[in-house]
Parts: structure tokens; C-alpha cells; sequence
């Protein structure tokens, strides 16, 4: 789950600040035309073109890509890795350029969109629009007043990681993370939105994603005063992995390849979905309206080879994402099909909307303040 | 030093120097313990990492899994990571040179000369040794920005070397201040001429702290991760790779063999600077000046 990487916080305080500082706000920049071409090449080989990627690090992952510089011989592609979506915001506010950015509804997609990160997407040249679950196309930022902006591609869930052969009964609630029984020995992912969501579905809040400001102090006052229920706030899988192997923690927030990766380790370590509700992410890629429109033909090609099955395929197989594109399952075994939730991404059982909350930054801030107490 | 001070002629130990043996018994034993603890602090994780690289597993934690040197085999295979090294290489053969040049002229304009403003540029080129990286690194692709530079290596080269020369300043400077620039004044005296001067009476004195600033300029821009990271394009550095790889579980591995190749380097080298800046130390009283330069 690179994807859900740890973000920076030192990093980030000083990016935030001195682009804000310093934004030159994107939306004054040039638009190339997004509108469908008559004469874009229909063979990919044809396709020409040098794209600049900003991904998180799955994004360009060599074996995930190598299918793309097979079929697409004649694009190059040049990547940076992001730690964050905030990060990339920042960066690209400060005058980093990519052609094509990756970024996750939950965090920073509908932000990209308002700064005039992203450029409107034409559908016609997305050729497996069509074929997108139609609950994907709705996802926050997906879509803004009408405009196509991001192309949706991946998402998951996420819920307890627990060590069966320590804790039991297995773990139901978030709650149980608070248990005095795992006290020291609990882990909790470092992303605001995350630990503070936690922190509320376990304060009885059923709807924390518009938590108002004086939930927002219960939930902040709740988590710093269970801070040594938790042995660390992890961040990046290798930590995660770490953990629960050494035998630090025994229970934590997590995702479902955790848990697989770790039995792979002999770790009896099981994913469970927590009562309250278990939240859900979702990722895609849009193009920048800075891109030069020589490059936008190929720009499209990669975000049609990002939706492909094959693409899709690789993701469920490798990763366990749920994925976009519906003729996946055409294509994807009934194990994958079955590891992956492939059949209904999004209409799971309680799950928690993949979406930022409004009042975002008194969050991160709030979680600052936790971490620092 | 304590039976140095006993009376002569005196055959027994008096009970005082028997409590001096045992006090100072105790005070090499506590310096040795508070020296293990510094050892422990500095070089501990780098023994971690060493443990870890020939693990055979993945995952950061014990028990060891067993003997093996396939990471560094897969570190070599990695093409992304042979092109990060190859990337910060680069950088660094440049950079070092660069800094060096520009370090040694600042430190001979600041230490040899009296001019209006002197300490404000002093000042100033001392500046990105107290600046935080991290900002002078958003700074600096913030102005790459409005001026339509592209970001690349050179861009990380260009960025690195205004930060990096001035410990190379800072060193050389260090150095000539200690010179007793009465040996100029000798050599002049003599009739070499400022060029003989220069290569002849200054450089030898200054060459080990040329040494010594050119090695550490190199490390740290080969370590330098906040600048690298906003100042670069679409390549990778070393750190930059590492910073990308290290949260995926299946490369943490890597990370350890790579890590510890490059730690272990680098020590050598920054031994190898101080040694050099140590013999350059010693002779900061005379010069000699071969026969033949004189006519």
C-alpha cells in the first residue's frame, strides 16, 4: 500500500507555508485543448511524446509499466515520485510541472482541481470511460460542475490489522484498539484524516467526516490522552511490517495486503473490518493544463493504459486494489476477483466515503497537535 | 603520575596513592563506558543496518532470518538505483570541484583582504551553513519556477554548489588564518614571484584542507536529500531513491545492502578527510621553497 504512503509533517509545515505563501494559484495557467482530436493516432505505436509522471512510487513501478512501454514504444516517461498528495500540491504549487499527476479522492484530488492543477479531461479520448464502476465517477473531485478531472483507477479499504495469535477475541470495533490490553503495544497509520477518523468512530461519532469543531477538540483531547496506548504512529508498510514481525504491536490500523503480506512472513496476522465503519480510498490519474499539447496524446494513452484491464489486472494481482474498471473481472481469476473485492468496490458494508473533510487543515492540524503532546 | 609525585625513597604505596590508582581506575572506566555509549549512538544503527543487509528477509526485525548476499545482488540489478548512483555521482564529481574553486577564492577574498562590506558578504556566504536546506531547497525551485528553468541536474548541481561552498570557505579559511603570512613576505623578500608565491609557500600549506573540504563537499552533496528533492527534475539521486524505496516493504532490503556499501565509503572518506585536515595542522610555521624557483 505504497500508495497510502506516510507524509513528511516537517516537510510539509515549511511546504505549506511557504507555498501558500507563494502560490501562483495554477488556474491562471494556459489550458491546452482537452477537446477531442480528430487526428489523434488511433495506433499506439504511432503515439509520440515525452510525459512527465508524478506518482506515488506504485505508479511507475518498473513490472507495473513495463506493459505500457510495450504497447506505447514511442513514449517516454519521466517520473517523480510523491511522498503525499499534499506534498505534490505544494511542490507543483511552488513550480514543479508534470504532465500527468496521480492523486487519491481522500486526500487531494478535489484540491488539485480548484488550484488549477488539473486540466479538464475530454471522455471521448478516455476510452474506458464506459467501462468505469459507475460509483468510481462519483467520487469527490472525479467530477467538478460538470467537468471530467481526474480519471479513477484504483481504491481499497482500510480496517484492523491483528495478530490472531495474540489477540483474541479478534478485534470488531475500533474501539478495540484502545483496549488496555494492547496498551504500548497498538499501532496507528501517521495520516491525519486516518488517526483522527479512528479516534472518532471509537468516541461514538458516526459521521466524522464532518465532525464539527468541538468534536474535533473531543476526538484531538481523546487521542492525546490514549497516546501511550500506542507504540508508534506508523508510517510506510516496511514500518508496519517491522512492527507486527518483532512483535511490537499486535493490533493496528491497516489494509488488507498487510495482513497477506505479513502471514507471508509467518506473522498469523489477519485483516478485519471494523463495526463502525471502514474507510475507503480511491486513486486516478489527470492531466495538467500546463502540458504541452504535443505531449497530450500521449498523456491520454497513459491514463487509458492506467484503466485498462491488463493494467487493472496487474494492481488487483500484485497489490489486492479494488479497481476501476469493470471488465476487469472479465479477465481476473476468482481468487484475485475474491482478494481484491473486485465485484463492488464502494458499495462494501459500512464503509466510510473515500472524501476529505471540509475542514481539512484544522484536522492536520489537530493530529499535529496529538503527535506533539 | 600519582607514584611520580611520591617521595623518594618511600618502598610502600602510601593509602593515598592506593585511593588515586582506585580514582583513577574509575575515571578511565567511566570515560570508557561514556565512549562505548558514543560509539553505540553513532555507529549503532549503522551495525543494525549491517545486521539487517545480510538477513535473509525483508522485514526489520528479529529473530534474523539467516546468512545471505543476495540484496546486494539485487541492489546491483536494480536499474533504478544503478542510475540514482550513477545520477549522484554525477552531481557530486561536479559539485566537489565547483565548491572547491569557489569556496578557495571566497576564503582568500575574506581572510587576505580589507574591502568595505566584508563581513555582510562574509556573512552572507556563510548563510546556507545556518539556513535550513529544506527551505533554501522550496526557495530555490520557487525561483527555477518563475524563471522557466527546467528542473534537472544541473539544476540540482547549480543549487547544491551555492550551498556547499561554503564549508569549503569555511575550512580553507580556518587554514589560512592559522598562516603566518611573514613566509610571503619572506618568499617575496626572496624574489619568488606572487604565481611562486602561491604554488610554492601557500598551496603546500593549504592542500591538506583542500583535500579534506573537497572530500566532505563531495559527501555532502552525494548525501544531500531537502535540495535534490525540490530542485530535481524527473531523474533520481541516491537519496531521493532511497526516500522513494525505503516505505516499499519489498525494497527495504535493498535499501540496507545499498545503504550500508555507501555508509561504509563514506566513513572511509571523511576518515580520510580528517587525517588530512589533521596533518595540515602540524606546519603552519615554515615553508620550503624549492631551489630552482629562485633565478
Amino acid at each position: 500500500m505504497t500508495r497510502r504512503a506516510p507524509r513528511a509533517i516537517a516537510v510539509l509545515a515549511v511546504m505549506g507555508i511557504v507555498a501558500a505563501a507563494c502560490s501562483n494559484n495554477g488556474s491562471s495557467g494556459t489550458t491546452p485543448s482537452g477537446e477531442s482530436s480528430s487526428s489523434a493516432p488511433t495506433n499506439p505505436a504511432e503515439i509520440t511524446g515525452t510525459i512527465r509522471l508524478l506518482s506515488y512510487t506504485d505508479g511507475f513501478d518498473p513490472d507495473y509499466v513495463a506493459s505500457f512501454h510495450k504497447e506505447y514504444p514511442n513514449i517516454k516517461l519521466e517520473t517523480a515520485a510523491m511522498g503525499s498528495n499534499e506534498e505534490a500540491v505544494a511542490k507543483l504549487q511552488a513550480g514543479f510541472e508534470a504532465d500527468v499527476i496521480n492523486s487519491c479522492v481522500d486526500e487531494a484530488t478535489l484540491e488539485m482541481v480548484q488550484k488549477g492543477l488539473y486540466m479538464p479531461l475530454d471522455t471521448s479520448r478516455l476510452t474506458h470511460w464506459n467501462d468505469l464502476f459507475p460509483s468510481m465517477k462519483e467520487l469527490t473531485g472525479v467530477q467538478v460542475d460538470g467537468k471530467v478531472y481526474m480519471e479513477p483507477v484504483d481504491a481499497g479499504t482500510a480496517g484492523i490489522v491483528y495478530n490472531a495469535d495474540e489477540v483474541s477475541p479478534a478485534p470488531t470495533s475500533w474501539k478495540d484498539l484502545f483496549d488496555p490490553r494492547w496498551q504500548g503495544r497498538t499501532g496507528l497509520e501517521d495520516i491525519a484524516i486516518t488517526a483522527l477518523m479512528v479516534g472518532a468512530l471509537a468516541n461514538g461519532i458516526s459521521d466524522p467526516l464532518h465532525m464539527t469543531d468541538d468534536q474535533l477538540n473531543t476526538v484531538k483531547q481523546f487521542m492525546i490522552d490514549h497516546k501511550s496506548q500506542f507504540r508508534t504512529f506508523w508510517k510506510g508498510d516496511a514500518t508496519l511490517k517491522s512492527l507486527f514481525k518483532s512483535g511490537e504491536i499486535v493490533i493496528s490500523s491497516g489494509y488488507p495486503d498487510n495482513a497477506n503480506s505479513l502471514q507471508a512472513e509467518g506473522v498469523n496476522a489477519k485483516f478485519v473490518v471494523a463495526s463502525e465503519g471502514q474507510f475507503l480510498w480511491a486513486c486516478g490519474y489527470g492531466i495538467s493544463p500546463n502540458i504541452d499539447p504535443a505531449n497530450l496524446d500521449a498523456a491520454y494513452a497513459l491514463l487509458n493504459w492506467y484503466a485498462s484491464p491488463e493494467a487493472e489486472l496487474y494492481e488487483a494481482a500484485t497489490w489486492n486494489y479494488q479497481v476501476a474498471n469493470q471488465k476487469t473481472l472479465d479477465i481476473a481469476s476468482a481468487d484475485v476477483i475474491k482478494a481484491a473485492s473486485l465485484e463492488a468496490p464502494f458499495h462494501l458494508e459500512n464503509a466510510i466515503p473515500a472524501s476529505p473533510p471540509e475542514n481539512r487543515e484544522a484536522w492536520v492540524a489537530a493530529w499535529n497537535e496529538v503527535k506533539a503532546s | 603520575m600519582a607514584q611520580a609525585a611520591q617521595p623518594a625513597g618511600l618502598g610502600v604505596a602510601a593509602p593515598e596513592t592506593v585511593r588515586a590508582r582506585t580514582r583513577r581506575a574509575t575515571n578511565v572506566a567511566l570515560w570508557r563506558g561514556f565512549l562505548v555509549v558514543v560509539f553505540l549512538a553513532l555507529f549503532g544503527p549503522l551495525l543494525i543496518l549491517l545486521l539487517f543487509a545480510f538477513n535473509d528477509s525483508n522485514v526489520l526485525a528479529f529473530p534474523l532470518e539467516g546468512f545471505t548476499a543476495h540484496w546486494f545482488v539485487d541492489a546491483w540489478r536494480d536499474t533504478l538505483l544503478r542510475q540514482a548512483l550513477l545520477n549522484s555521482f554525477g552531481v557530486a564529481f561536479v559539485v566537489a570541484p565547483l565548491c572547491l574553486v569557489l569556496g578557495t577564492l571566497a576564503a582568500f577574498g575574506l581572510t587576505r583582504f580589507r574591502f568595505r562590506g566584508r563581513a555582510a558578504i562574509g556573512g552572507l556566504v556563510g548563510a546556507p551553513l545556518i539556513l535550513p536546506w529544506l527551505v533554501i531547497g522550496i526557495a530555490a525551485l520557487m525561483a527555477y519556477g518563475r524563471l522557466h528553468i527546467a528542473l534537472s541536474l544541473r539544476t540540482v548541481i547549480a543549487s547544491q554548489t551555492i550551498c556547499t561552498f561554503p564549508l569549503v570557505t569555511a575550512i580553507v579559511s580556518a587554514q589560512l588564518f592559522r598562516f603566518q603570512r611573514v613566509q610571503e613576505e619572506a618568499a617575496i623578500d626572496l624574489g619568488c614571484s606572487r604565481l611562486q608565491v602561491l604554488r610554492h609557500v601557500i598551496l603546500p600549506h593549504i592542500a591538506p584542507a583542500l583535500a579534506a573540504s573537497a572530500i566532505f563537499a563531495f559527501t555532502w552533496s552525494f548525501n544531500n536529500f531537502e535540495i535534490s528533492f525540490f530542485t530535481i527534475g524527473f531523474q533520481q539521486t541516491f537519496p531521493i531513491w532511497v526516500y522513494s524505496s525505503v516505505r516499499n516493504p519489498d525494497h527495504t532490503a535493498i535499501v540496507n545492502a545499498i545503504s550500508i556499501v555507501i555508509s561504509v565509503v563514506q566513513v572511509g572518506l571523511i576518515y580520510a578527510a580528517l587525517r588530512l585536515l589533521r596533518r595540515g595542522g602540524g606546519d603552519a610555521t615554515t615553508a620550503v621553497i624549492p631551489a630552482e624557483v629562485f633565478p
